[in-house]
């Protein structure tokens, strides 16, 4: 986003999407919403609470040390603010160790807890459905954690309305919702490279350092974690700002224990880390 | 390809290009080519990325000093 409007969309288009998507909710009656705090996740409940009543929908949010404490608070505030119901529940990811060897489909195997325990929540409380944020643009790119929501019959609203999420921001902007403009907020485990397993520090790492930056101002950027290394991945206004407090930046970042900063010529590009995915072995299933 | 040939090449490439770097390798994959070299170069070193990459790096990215 560059900080003006959303991008122009075709209105009857649109509405149409709109439309289906509210077919889509009123067919499934009473929903439990995978809940982040993120764009998606945010106008997916709001539209399941417009549409189906505050009784019918329960936004769950899995808690777990890759859940960035940041996006917690802004998801924490949404279902403040909207009257959304809402849970928080532990999820339990970091205890298997297939997701901690960090292959190239370990979303498959976080989203397999995380829909595990949605849909025992959605069972003890006698919701219908359970519905992830799952937008248009997401069925052509490499999703393993799509796969887990089959499996779990988990549906994608959003994603079956054919919603894009430039489609999803208008709608945001429109509803007021604050998160229209927000970044995209992947888990902190999406910092590390295939391959480098995933750990409690490390992602401790990623998080206090992606906070140092945004307490200087960055929006669009991510800290990859490449063991000794952090790679800066920053937008183009990030990346100004990058270079002129480079000194300051690498010393804070050395002092959470990364031996090199690094700023990425390319500057930050979404799923940065599947890029050249095939050389990388897939581990396990999906 | 070894490493110290991708190295070697990957500074040629700068160094055709008049930019005064010196390249290392780092990332515990041994798959970033990092650049020490002055900031403003940094907009040249990315439209480099593509040549650089192709010797077998998948980043090519600017060290940041911390004396800077």
């Amino acid at each position: 986003m560059d900080g003006g409007g959303p991008t122009p969309v075709d209105e009857a288009v649109l509405a149409r999407k709109r439309a289906a998507l509210q077919a889509i909710l009123c067919e499934c009656g009473t929903v439990v919403v995978g809940y982040s705090g993120g764009v998606d996740s945010v106008f997916l409940a709001k539209a399941a609470l417009d549409d189906l009543g505050a009784g019918a929908v329960l936004a769950v949010t899995g808690r777990s040390e890759s859940y960035p404490e940041v996006q917690r608070q802004t998801a924490l505030e949404c279902v403040r603010r909207l009257g959304i119901p809402h849970l928080e529940i532990d999820t339990y990811e970091m205890g298997d160790a297939a997701y901690l060897a960090n292959p190239s489909n370990r979303c498959y195997f976080c989203k397999t807890e995380l829909w595990d325990r949605l849909g025992a929540v959605a069972r003890e409380r006698g919701f219908h459905a359970v519905l992830d944020g799952s937008n248009a643009d997401d069925a052509g790119d490499w999703r393993p954690g799509l796969r887990a929501a089959r499996e779990h019959r988990v549906r994608s609203p959003l994603l079956e309305a054919g919603l894009t999420k430039a489609e999803i921001r208008v709608l945001s902007r429109r509803l007021g919702l604050p998160t229209w403009d927000q970044p995209a907020a992947p888990c902190l485990s999406s910092r590390l490279p295939y391959g480098l397993p995933v750990t409690v520090e490390r992602l401790r790492q990623v998080e206090r350092a992606e906070e140092l930056l945004r307490a200087r101002g960055l929006r669009e950027f991510r800290v990859r974690h490449h063991g000794d290394v952090a790679r800066i991945e920053a937008g183009p206004v990030e990346t100004a700002r990058v270079l002129h407090e480079a000194g300051a930046i690498a010393r804070e970042l050395s002092a959470l224990g990364f031996q090199r900063v690094l700023l990425d010529a390319e500057g930050y590009r979404r799923g940065a880390l599947n890029e050249g995915l095939g050389l990388v072995r897939l581990g396990g299933a999906a | 390809m070894t490493e110290a040939e991708r190295l070697d090449a990957a500074q040629a490439i700068l160094a055709r290009e008049g930019i005064p770097a010196l390249v290392t390798i780092a990332g515990h994959a041994r798959d970033v080519a990092a650049v020490s070299a002055a900031p403003e170069h940094l907009a040249r070193l990315a439209e480099l990325a593509p040549e650089v990459k192709a010797l077998g790096f998948r980043y090519l990215a600017l060290e940041l000093q911390a004396g800077e």
